[in-house]
């Protein structure tokens, strides 16, 4: 009954979205060149893209064990494409062995308010992860994007528009709870006990830009902010979130949880002209039912993070996601050129904070570690296709014993990166 | 002057009662370690975790749980299956550890580790024990043991015994201060591990091949050359210097009759599985003194000692390099023989008072060795048969003590006997006739 209502809600403020919506204009059939190949024929249309990264880096902790000081980060070819005005799918798959698949889903619109979205595809929660790797300010993603968002899974979701995108929604069901919280731990049962029930996670987010069509100046009018929530049962096990340095370096380990992880996030973006000013808040809660010493319920392991980044197009193009040069390189310019900066931080602790805190997986309360990043950064889109990307970081940590630099509480590091998108 | 001399005098005496009173009060670990009583101790662990351990006893996962005795509570120890052929998923041998993961230096009765052994190997649940005894009773160091009851979440895991492990601690307890004050506990430990039947060839100057057999428990991430030269020197000599050198050359690196003293030992025990094993040298710590080349064998792992009443005095004499070159020189042959009639004659040794006291109870005199197995079977007997996780029957048990007691009468008569075919025969009838007398 609750669900017919708000199918009735959606569809009531999908009617005049969708009134506005015309349908696109066919493409003569064959072959183009449209920044990357496409082939139409009749109503079915196929892009073909490819995105490459490379990376030359430097840093005061040990890079063998991330990679190297050369990695080519991101080696990805995919299709997309449409079958009418209703359907889109898209194809893409990492050039590697370690799961390759990245986006393979087919999403059928049935208005601007309501479309329906099935297969492998980022779960709904965090700004920044939800934002492509080719059109992030920065080089690496942040700490909360990294750990406590849940990334990619396998579902379906329902998204879509309202009142003029005054409204942006996104709520799914999916199999697991995402590949940056994959399980580590083999389940294992006891003699006579049955197995949990799956690991199926919700996820929702919701996206308001509130101002989009008051009257006023322009800048105004590009502020958006959201919220977004997961939640999921968790098998018993080392099985919690856990925190990684920027190259790889545990600095938190696994906990033993049990029971429910519900993340909950916030964010606000803003979008003035050639600015752009980015803050996101998030944490999950872990329960640990039956997880200490004595078999009892100890509290929660918390992982919070938070960041605030901005950015400039000295060159003056306007922040739309990601920037289009006015003067392209060898077009009779020089490209665009974005300065930018961020503070990333992400902690990690249990809930409660009585008592004498210890590292072993079981303890409440926990001894505590959190890791803070500065990112200081230019940007130089070349064309349509090329960016450079230069960041030097400063990493520091809490605990002088869980460091990604024996020794140190924090380092430098810095990384080049020439990107091609096609 | 003279009361500023008195009240110095005085202020030294009172230093040194005080010193000396803080000698002779046990420690925390002294009292753990005293086996003339049965200890208690309490492990606290998650229960999954606990089945997990059982379930994956071959694996080396650790566990967190909580260690208690005698009121001394550790929340943050962590404990791992151990052995190797004693691994048990019914009753686990356990590695406690007190500094793993921990926010800095974190020890428990001063103690960095510890050991619950389940017994699994031995019947009698008194090799060890007995062993490592008599070697400190003949002035070799041991690692200290106490029966204990186990009870995990309250409940009874069984008859384990609790060993000292070896690392610096032992080390400064069995070498003590320098003269500077300093312990000697600095050095470099090695634990072997048997891969192959090894018996001390040279391995060649690959120092990756004594890295193999020898781990490193101190000093780990110094260059392998620093740790391992002097071991890999010490072989060398030991297999390619000339005879008439041969004392001379090995030395510099080794004790020699201390190392004959060390084999004499446990050739009167009776060991087949330790530096003259059946299958090559195995069951002890390796320790170069700090500054010195000069390296140390200590005794580890002694289940497999009292093999036979009539086990050979001269086991694998002729197959281990350093047993049969030494066996060449007559002074060291010499220290052997002397070493294991020693040996002999003090497992048999008893007073005057005990004889009487033995007198009384209409019992024939009983030496060390005897009254230690009675002893330690008084301590544990009922604890070891209501533990019903063991790896043998109550039947097994009573008759392996049984047998204890037969070697500890029996075995000094054999080894004099065997002795004395080999330095005189021509006593060797009447020794022998006599019963070794």
């Amino acid at each position: 009954m609750r669900a017919g209502w708000i199918v009735v809600v959606v569809l009531a403020a999908a009617g005049p979205a969708a009134a506005q919506n015309p349908p696109a204009a066919p493409r003569p059939a064959g072959l183009q060149w449209r920044d990357y190949p496409s082939i139409s024929a009749g109503p079915f249309r196929l892009d073909v893209h490819a995105k490459v990264q490379s990376d030359m880096r430097r840093a005061d902790q040990d890079l063998d064990r991330a990679g190297g000081t050369y990695e080519t980060s991101t080696k990805r070819v995919g299709v997309s494409g449409r079958f009418t005005n209703r359907v889109t799918f898209e194809v893409e798959r990492e050039l590697r062995k370690e799961n390759p698949w990245r986006n393979v889903y087919v999403n059928v619109e049935f208005a601007n308010a309501l479309e329906l979205r099935g297969g492998k595809f980022k779960m709904p929660f965090s700004y920044d992860e939800l934002t492509s790797i080719v059109k992030i300010d920065f080089a690496y993603r942040t700490l909360v994007a990294q750990t406590i968002a849940p990334a990619r899974d396998v579902g379906v979701m329902a998204h879509g528009r309202l009142w003029g995108r005054i409204v942006n929604y996104q709520f799914g069901v999916f199999r697991n709870d995402g590949e940056n919280a994959r399980l580590k731990e083999p389940l294992f049962l006891l003699p006579g006990e049955e197995p949990p029930k799956s690991e199926r996670s919700i996820a929702g987010r919701v996206a308001f830009e509130p101002f989009r069509h008051i009257a006023g100046p322009r800048d105004v009018r590009r502020l958006s902010v959201g919220v977004a929530m997961t939640s999921s049962d968790i098998p018993e096990g080392l099985n919690s979130l856990r925190g990684r340095s920027l190259f790889g370096s545990e600095f938190a380990e696994r906990m033993y949880v049990s029971g429910t992880r519900r993340r909950i996030g916030t964010e606000a973006i803003w979008l003035p002209g050639p600015f752009s000013v980015k803050w996101e808040y998030a944490r999950s809660n872990e329960q640990r039912k039956h997880q200490g010493i004595l078999d009892d319920d100890i509290s929660d392991f918390v992982s919070s993070g938070w960041y605030l980044s901005g950015t400039w197009a000295v060159t003056g193009e306007q922040k739309e996601g990601d920037i289009e040069p006015r003067t392209p390189l060898f077009q009779g310019g020089f490209g665009a050129v974005e300065l930018a900066a961020r503070f990333d931080r992400i902690s990690f602790r249990s809930a409660s904070k009585q008592g004498t805190p210890f590292l072993n997986p079981r303890a409440d309360p926990l001894f505590g570690n959190s890791e803070s990043v500065w990112t200081l950064g230019v940007n130089w889109y070349v064309n349509k296709w090329g960016k450079v990307i230069v960041n030097g970081m400063r990493e520091a940590f809490q605990d002088p014993e869980r460091t990604a630099i024996p020794g140190r509480t924090s380092g430098w590091a810095a990384v080049l990166r020439l990107q091609f998108v096609m | 002057m003279s009361t500023f001399r008195f009240l110095a005098c005085l202020a030294v005496a009172f230093g040194s009662v005080r010193a000396a009173a803080g000698q002779d009060t046990p420690t925390l670990a002294d009292q753990l370690f005293d086996n003339q009583i049965l200890q208690r101790i309490d492990l606290t662990i998650n229960s999954r975790d606990w089945e997990k351990l059982k379930a994956n006893f071959e694996e080396n996962t650790y566990y967190t749980l909580t260690i208690a005795w005698q009121g001394q509570t550790m929340r943050n120890a962590w404990a791992r299956s151990r052995g190797s052929g004693s691994r048990s998923g019914t009753k686990p041998g356990l590695r406690i550890d007190f500094n793993r993961n921990a926010s800095g230096a974190q020890e428990w009765l001063g103690m960095k580790s510890l050991i619950l052994d389940n017994l699994k190997q031995d019947p009698s649940g008194m090799h060890e024990m007995l062993a490592f005894r008599f070697f400190e009773r003949m002035g070799l160091p041991a690692p200290r043991e106490s029966f204990a009851q186990v009870f995990v979440n309250n409940k009874f895991a069984g008859l384990y015994v609790v060993v000292e492990p070896i690392d610096k601690h032992y080390l400064a307890r069995v070498f003590g201060a320098h003269a500077d004050g300093n312990v000697e506990n600095d050095g470099y430990l090695f634990e072997y591990k048997w891969q192959f039947p090894y018996l001390m060839t040279y391995l060649g100057s690959e120092l990756e091949k004594y890295q193999q057999i020898l781990e490193a428990k101190t000093h780990e991430n110094e260059a392998i050359s620093t740790i391992y030269d002097p071991v890999a020197r010490m072989i060398r000599e030991i297999n390619e210097s000339r005879d008439d050198m041969f004392e001379h050359d090995v030395s510099p690196f080794l004790d020699l009759p201390l190392f004959m003293k060390y084999v004499a030992i446990q050739s009167e025990l009776a060991e087949w599985d330790g530096l003259l094993g059946y299958a090559g040298i195995n069951n002890f710590y390796l320790y170069r003194f700090e500054k010195s080349t000069r390296l140390q064998f200590l005794d580890w792992d002694a289940d497999n000692t009292f093999r036979a009443v009539d086990y050979s005095i001269t086991a694998e004499h002729d197959n281990n390099v350093l047993m049969k070159r030494a066996m060449k020189i007559p002074s060291l042959r010499s220290v052997y023989f002397t070493s294991l009639l020693e040996a002999a004659r003090s497992a048999e040794e008893y007073s005057e008072d005990e004889a009487e006291a033995d007198k009384n109870q209409k019992l024939a005199p009983r030496g060390w060795l005897e009254r230690e197995i009675d002893r330690l079977y008084a301590q544990m007997r009922t604890t070891m048969r209501s533990d019903t996780l063991k790896n043998f029957t109550n039947d097994e048990f009573e008759d392996a003590v049984a047998y204890l007691k037969q070697f500890a009468r029996e075995r000094g008569p054999y080894v004099r006997c065997e002795a004395a075919k080999i330095i005189d025969p021509s006593k060797a009838s009447k020794v022998c006739a006599s019963g070794g007398s």
